[in-house]
Formats: C-alpha cells, sequence, structure tokens
C-alpha cells in the first residue's frame, strides 16, 4: 500500500491510499470518491507529464508519499 | 485547508464498492527484499559451483601427476651414469669412441676412393673428334682458311634457344667480324639515297627491296643458316669428294679457293631437264607474273641536246670566227602577242641559220672574207657625203612606200596607236642592232652576192629599212603638221606619194583619221611601256636560264669527281638552290620595280551602255542584293537615257521641230527664194490663208492693209482647237473675225472647209461674210 498525496492548489488536498499495482485510472476514482467530483473530470499531473488512465502507478513510479498535481477538465 | 483523508477500512470499503481488490496491508514485501533473497540465494549457488570446481581440479591435478610419473618410472641420465661409474668406465667408453672414429674415417676414404676412382674411369676414355659430332659450328665452311687454327667456343644462348637449337661452336672473332661487317652494311645502307634510280640492289641482294628497306637494320648475327654440323654424314660425303679430310679436323684444314668456287657455282647451278609433257598455260604462273621488264631508258632527243648546245655556245661567246651574220635575240625583238607564232618563227628562223652556218665550208668563209674586203675598197671608193641614187635605192624607197601604203589601210585607231608604238619601239631595238650594217649593206646590195647568209641578212635589212622609214615619214608628219599649224588657212593638201606621215597628215586634214586624245596617247605610251617592260622581263629570264643550264653542267662536273662525297653534294646543292632561288627573288623584285600595269575598268550595262562608276555600283549592287529599282524610278531613268540619245541624234542644221526642212519645203512649193515671215503686225501665214480661203470660196477678197478706207481695225486671229469643240465641224478652222467698224464696214474672214453652218455653236465658230460691195 502507498499514500500518495493529490493537490489541486485550489483548496482541495487529499491523501488516497492505494496499490502501486492501481492504475491510475483507479486512482482518480478513489480520489473521485473522497473528493466528490466527477472521475472524468480529473487530471492528474507531475510537471507537465499527464498521467494516463490505463498505466499503473508502479510504471509511473510513484511511489508511497509522493505529490501529484490534480487539475480538473 | 486540511488535507482530506481515508482510514484504511475506508478505503478499503471504497475500493470494494469500485471492485478494485484491497489494499496490501502488512509488512514491506518489496522488491528490494526479494531482490536481497535472490543474490543471497546466487551467491550461496556460485560459491558452492566453485568448490566443487576446485575438488575437481585437484582430482585431475593428482591424477595427472601420478601418470606423468608413470613415464619418467625407469632410469634416468644420471642414475644409468651412476650405475656405470665404476671401474674401468673410462676405458669402456673410450673404446666406444674411437671404434666410432674409425668408422666413420673408413667411410670416408672408401667415398673418395670412389670418387677417384670414377675420375679414373672418366680420364681412361680417349678425347677424340667422334665426341664432336653432331655438334653445329655457327660459321660458314668457307669463312675458316686452311691451315688456320681457331678455337671454337660454345656460344652463349638462352635456355630456351638452346632447347630449340641444341648446342652450337661459334668462334668469337669470326662473329666479331661478322657483326662488324653488319654493321658496316647498315651503316652503308642508311648513307645511301634512298632512291638512286637504278635497282642495283635487286641485282646485288637477288631479292626485291621492302618497303623503306633502308631502315631496315639486321640486328645481330644470324647464325644457323649458314653453320654446318660437325661429324655429319652428309656434309662429310659432300664435302669427300673435294677434300679427302673429315670436317673434324677442320683445325687443320680449310677450303681452297677452288673448292669455294665450285661450291658457289653448285649454288648458282640451273637445272637443264624440264618437263616435255608440261602443257601451254592460258594464265601466268605466279612466277612468270613476277617477271618484270626494265623499261629501255628514253634516248635524249639529240637534236634538241645540239640546239641547246649550240645555243650555249652562241651565248658564250665561243662562236667561230666566222662570217656569220650578227646575232640578234628573237626574244629581243618579240613584241607580239600570239608567242607560238612566234615560237614557231623563231624555230624556222634558227633552223635556217643554222642550215647556212652548217654549210660554210672553209673556201667560202675565205670567199667571203675576200668580198668583205673587195666591198670595204668600194666603200672607201665611193665618194662620201653625196647622194648616191641608184636602182637599189629607188627600189627601197618604193619598198618603204609601199609599205607605208599598207599601213595606211588599216582600220582602228586603237590598235593603230598600239601597232605605231609597237613599231617605234621594234624600230629603236632594231636599230640598235642592225644600225652598223645598215649603210654597207644599202651599198652592198649593188654587188652580186649568193651567199646563203644574204637571206637572213635580206630580212633583217627589211625590218630595219621599214622601221627607218618609218621614222622618216613621222618625222615628215610631224614637220607637215607645224608648218599647217603656222601657216595660212588654205593649206596644200600633203601628198600621199610622198609617204607615210603626209598620207596620215592628209588624212586628219580631211578628218577622216583622227588623232586619238590625250588619254589614249597616254594609254598607247604605257602599252608600249608595257610591251618593253615584258620583253627584257624574258630576256632577263632567258639569262637565267642559260645560268641555270651552265651550273647544272659545272655540278655535273664536279659530281664526277670522286673525291666529293655524297654528303657533300647535297650541301652543296643546297646551297646552290638557295642561291639561286635568293638570286631569282631579287630579279624578280627588281623587275617589279618597273612594272606598271595598264588597268582599266570599264562597266557595261545590258543595252550596251557604258556605265559611270556611281551607275557601275547601282548595278552591281542590284546584282547582289537580288533586287532592282522600282518601275518609275527604273522608267525615268529609261526616259534620261532615251532623251540623252534622241539629243545626240539630233541633226545640228535644223531645229527640233524641223522648222528648217519646213521652211525649205515651203520655198520650193512657192518657187521663190525668199519667205515672208510676217507682214507689219500680222503674221505672214495670214495671206497665205486668205489665198487658200478665195481658192475655197471663189470670191475674192482684198484686204487693203492699212487702205484708208478703213479705219485701222484690230483683228485677232485665232486657231481653233476644233478637234477640242466639235469634232463634227470643220477642222483647223481658222476664223478672223475683225471687230466691226462702227459706220462702215464689219469684215469677218473665216476660213471653212465644209460649207454647213455651225449650229448653237459660239460666234467664232460661226463663218459669216459681210462684203459691201
Amino acid at each position: 500500500m502507498i499514500e500518495v498525496v493529490c493537490n489541486d492548489r485550489l483548496g482541495k488536498k487529499v491523501r488516497v491510499k492505494c496499490n502501486g499495482d492501481d492504475t491510475v485510472g483507479d486512482l482518480k476514482k478513489l480520489i473521485a470518491a473522497q473528493t466528490g467530483t466527477n472521475w472524468e473530470k480529473i487530471v492528474l499531473k507531475k510537471w507537465y507529464n499527464i498521467y494516463k488512465d490505463h498505466i499503473t502507478l508502479d510504471d509511473y513510479e510513484i511511489h508511497d508519499g509522493m505529490n501529484i498535481e490534480l487539475y480538473y477538465n | 485547508m486540511s488535507e482530506i483523508s481515508a482510514s484504511i477500512a475506508e478505503t478499503n470499503a471504497l475500493r470494494e464498492k469500485l471492485g478494485l481488490k484491497p489494499l496490501k496491508v502488512g509488512p514491506e514485501t518489496s522488491g528490494a527484499q526479494v531482490a536481497e533473497d535472490n543474490l543471497k540465494r546466487q551467491r550461496d549457488e556460485e560459491a558452492k559451483k566453485a568448490r566443487e570446481e576446485a575438488i575437481k581440479t585437484k582430482i585431475a591435478k593428482s591424477r595427472n601427476k601420478r601418470e606423468l610419473n608413470k613415464v619418467l618410472a625407469g632410469k634416468g641420465l644420471g642414475e644409468a651414469s651412476d650405475e656405470d661409474d665404476d671401474g674401468d668406465d673410462v676405458y669402456k667408453w673410450t673404446m666406444k669412441s674411437r671404434n666410432k672414429e674409425k668408422e666413420r674415417q673408413a667411410a670416408a676414404a672408401a667415398k673418395r676412393e670412389k670418387e677417384l676412382q670414377e675420375l679414373d674411369d672418366a680420364s681412361l676414355v680417349e678425347y677424340d673428334e667422334s665426341q664432336l659430332s653432331g655438334l653445329r659450328v655457327g660459321h660458314d665452311m668457307s669463312d675458316f682458311a686452311e691451315g688456320e687454327e681457331r678455337i671454337l667456343t660454345l656460344k652463349d644462348s638462352t635456355i630456351l634457344e638452346n632447347e630449340e637449337e641444341g648446342d652450337e661452336l661459334i668462334n668469337i672473332q669470326l662473329a666479331e667480324k661478322q657483326r662488324l661487317d653488319k654493321n658496316l652494311e647498315n651503316k652503308k645502307k642508311k648513307n645511301r639515297p634512298v632512291y638512286s634510280g637504278y635497282d642495283d640492289d635487286e641485282f646485288d641482294s637477288g631479292k626485291k627491296k621492302n618497303l623503306l628497306s633502308q631502315y631496315d637494320e639486321e640486328l645481330g648475327i644470324e647464325s644457323g643458316h649458314d653453320g654446318f654440323v660437325l661429324g655429319s654424314a652428309k656434309r662429310t660425303q659432300r664435302l669427300a669428294d673435294g677434300q679427302n679430310g673429315s670436317v673434324a679436323q677442320q683445325g687443320g684444314g680449310g677450303l681452297s679457293a677452288k673448292e669455294i668456287m665450285e661450291q658457289k657455282l653448285k649454288k648458282s647451278a640451273i637445272d637443264l631437264t624440264y618437263n616435255k609433257t608440261q602443257q601451254a598455260q592460258d594464265y601466268y604462273t605466279k612466277d612468270e607474273a613476277e617477271i618484270t621488264f626494265k623499261k629501255p631508258k628514253k634516248k635524249k632527243k639529240s637534236r634538241s641536246r645540239k640546239a641547246e648546245n649550240w645555243d650555249e655556245e652562241n651565248q658564250d661567246g665561243e662562236e667561230m670566227e666566222v662570217d656569220r651574220p650578227e646575232q640578234v635575240d628573237i626574244s629581243e625583238l618579240n613584241f607580239v602577242d600570239d608567242e607560238d607564232l612566234q615560237a614557231s618563227l623563231a624555230t624556222a628562223r634558227r633552223a635556217a641559220t643554222k642550215k647556212s652556218i652548217k654549210k660554210l665550208t672553209p673556201e667560202q668563209i675565205a670567199k667571203n672574207l675576200a668580198e668583205s674586203q673587195a666591198m670595204q675598197m668600194e666603200e672607201d671608193d665611193a665618194p662620201k657625203g653625196g647622194l648616191v641614187i641608184s636602182d637599189v635605192s629607188e627600189f627601197v624607197a618604193n619598198l618603204s612606200s609601199s609599205a607605208a601604203e599598207v599601213h595606211t589601210g588599216r582600220p582602228t585607231l586603237a590598235t593603230r596607236a598600239r601597232e605605231v608604238s609597237a613599231e617605234a619601239a621594234e624600230s629603236a631595238t632594231a636599230a640598235t642592232t642592225a644600225g652598223e650594217s645598215m649603210k654597207e649593206d644599202t651599198e652592198m646590195e649593188g654587188a652580186k652576192e649568193d651567199d646563203e647568209a644574204e637571206d637572213y641578212r635580206a630580212r633583217t635589212r627589211a625590218e630595219s629599212e621599214e622601221a627607218e622609214a618609218q621614222d622618216v615619214a613621222m618625222k615628215e608628219a610631224a614637220t607637215e603638221e607645224h608648218s599647217a599649224t603656222t601657216e595660212s588657212v588654205l593649206v596644200d593638201e600633203p601628198l600621199v606619194s610622198r609617204g607615210l606621215g603626209s598620207t596620215l597628215a592628209l588624212l586628219k586634214q580631211q578628218g577622216v583619221y583622227e588623232m586619238g586624245t590625250p588619254e589614249q596617247a597616254e594609254r598607247a605610251k604605257i602599252q608600249s611601256e608595257r610591251a618593253r617592260w615584258l620583253a627584257e622581263a624574258r630576256l632577263r629570264e632567258a639569262k637565267l636560264q642559260r645560268e641555270m643550264v651552265r651550273d647544272k653542267a659545272r655540278d655535273k662536273e664536279k659530281s664526277r669527281d670522286k673525291n666529293y662525297s655524297i654528303r657533300d653534294r647535297e650541301k652543296d646543292r643546297e646551297y646552290e638552290n638557295q642561291r639561286r632561288e635568293q638570286r631569282l627573288l631579287d630579279e624578280r623584285e627588281a623587275q617589279m620595280k618597273n612594272y606598271k600595269p595598264d588597268v582599266k575598268l570599264e562597266y557595261i550595262d545590258d543595252a550596251g551602255n557604258r556605265l559611270n562608276t556611281k551607275e557601275a555600283f547601282r548595278q552591281m549592287s542590284h546584282a547582289f542584293h537580288g533586287k532592282t529599282s522600282g518601275k518609275m524610278k527604273t522608267e525615268k531613268r529609261q526616259k534620261k537615257l532615251d532623251d540623252e540619245k534622241r539629243l545626240m541624234s539630233m541633226s545640228s542644221t535644223d531645229t527640233p521641230l524641223n522648222m528648217v526642212s519646213a521652211f525649205q519645203e515651203r520655198q520650193k512649193a512657192a518657187g521663190s527664194a525668199h519667205i515672208v515671215l510676217a507682214v507689219g503686225n500680222r503674221k505672214y501665214v495670214d495671206i497665205e490663208v486668205f489665198a487658200y480661203e478665195d481658192k475655197l470660196e471663189g470670191t475674192t477678197s482684198t484686204l487693203g492693209s492699212g487702205s484708208g478706207s478703213r479705219t485701222p481695225s484690230t483683228s485677232s486671229a485665232k486657231v481653233a482647237p476644233s478637234s477640242f469643240a466639235a469634232p463634227n465641224q470643220a477642222q483647223a478652222t481658222m476664223s478672223i473675225s475683225g471687230v466691226h467698224a462702227p459706220n462702215r464696214e464689219k469684215v469677218t474672214v473665216g476660213l471653212k472647209r465644209k460649207a454647213e453652218p455651225a449650229q448653237g455653236t459660239s460666234t467664232e465658230e460661226s463663218v459669216t461674210k459681210k462684203s459691201r460691195n
């Protein structure tokens, strides 16, 4: 289990517990469940990299305690 | 700002809802742990493997060692020696080594003995001629003189050559000599001129020359073809009849001259047996075709050669001291253009003179001499300075006049002028040559001479006399002309009988013959100059020719000299040629100094009119550009030409409208010697008109000119152009209407051919006549 912190810098900061072999889409769904937004509206970014839904967190080398930028469509 | 977070349970609940597997909670079984485990296991395995390997190698080593030891089992070197080391070992060893030495020496001795034996065997075989048989000698038998000793050696040759030809014996000196000969021959060939004009080479060498054979060099000695084989049966047999010794004795015996001779004869022997059944062939066989016949050389014409000789003699001044008529160089007199004719004439003349010369015998010479002396005496006797009139002089005078008459018959001006000039030139030259003989000849005429040379002399005399006569005539003419200009208007007619000059003068006076314009005279002069120049050029050329002939003869003389080598001759010839050419060029240049060509360009158009420069240029331009002037321009030019022509053809005695002839006709018609042109103010025509009218009308009308009864009235004569006004009406109607006088009369006079009154025309055309009387 890893914990990832997602911050949109507009007032929402979410600490999400997830597995490393979860996909980015799964992570988005977890975030959506905790924040109450549509998961399809969520965009996860690290600098200019937009994480794609079907790729796992391990593949993106997202480790425990990392910060991910949270945007909305 | 607070972080939203969910606990693990919450998250797991959520995940369940989302259909995801629950979170892996518990110890961290991360990849690193696994990796560590893996590493550890791997290392263990490796260590184990290494241990096994070590044991294996150890076992192998021990096994190897054991095997090696097995090989080394037994006695070693040291061990062996150690075993023999006791007592007589040294003696044994020495004995053993001694034996070995002995054996070796024995083997060497045996070998040497064998070799010596072989040598002895070889030396025992006798060396004689038979061992040389079959060897080839590279020289001809004739190269070895009798009693001469020569050392023959094997010829240098490559392996291939050796295999091909076998060994060959040569003598170095002989070979050297052969090579030298060949080189000399080559050198000679090179020095020889390429074309000698003879085919001596063919006869010398017996074969036809190749193309550019002078560059063919025979390299080296061609051995083999003239060699012989020592001890060959055939050869020895052949030589046996001539010489009793065998060929192997060639060191001692050579061939005598007789033998050589015989051999040579045999070589050129001809087989006299022939095939009697041989059929005649239609065609040449190859051998027959190759036979070529030498063309016999053309004999030079002796006649021309003789003539040349004669010329040369003449020119060299080595004549006989004979009373030969003075040689007049024909080229000097040759002014006429027709060269062929002149050439033939010259040959004829030369033949004649030659004949005469040939016939001169000593007696005749003596006779001639006597005659000439007698002549001299007569001459001396004759009174000097006086005029001698004899038959001969009369005859000569007649001759000249008749000749002059013939000359007057000659037609055109230009040719006339040219001829006169040419004759003048001729006479000038002829006079110099024949001048001395002239006087004497005229007097000699009286004496009878049947000399053969007389013929020739007479000819020259005739020529010169004619020339002189002309001279005299010309002078006369000149004087006469002069007198004619100075004397009064009425001149005496020059008498034709007095000569050509007077005839000329007469003709000129009468206008039959006019002297040429100054321009023509100039041209004639130039032409005469040109003729003279040509003659001079010819003379010079003849001289050059003569010199060339002489030079050639001298060259020939020189070339006959034996010390005079070919090279020298070539050089000299070249030099001579250069010199000659230079001289020729100089001559040409000198000739051209006076060269003044007589050029006159004249252009004539299609109609035969002479064109001036501008017109000629236009014509050429038109021809070049392929176009001509337009219609208008051409017409204009034509009109101009026509006008000119008309002007030229217009008679100078009449006006263009032929008034004079008209007047003359009138005079004839009137039968009077005069013509009245006008009376007072009236034209005379009026009267005529009246007369005409009277005839027509049958009435007489009097016209008092200036009569007192009438007031002077102005009258106007009008010629009505009837053809213009009314074609029907009277042609050439002349009406003279008088403006009526106020009180008394009105006279209107008219001329009418047709008596019908004109209708609806002007008053001037209606003809009325009123007469009070």
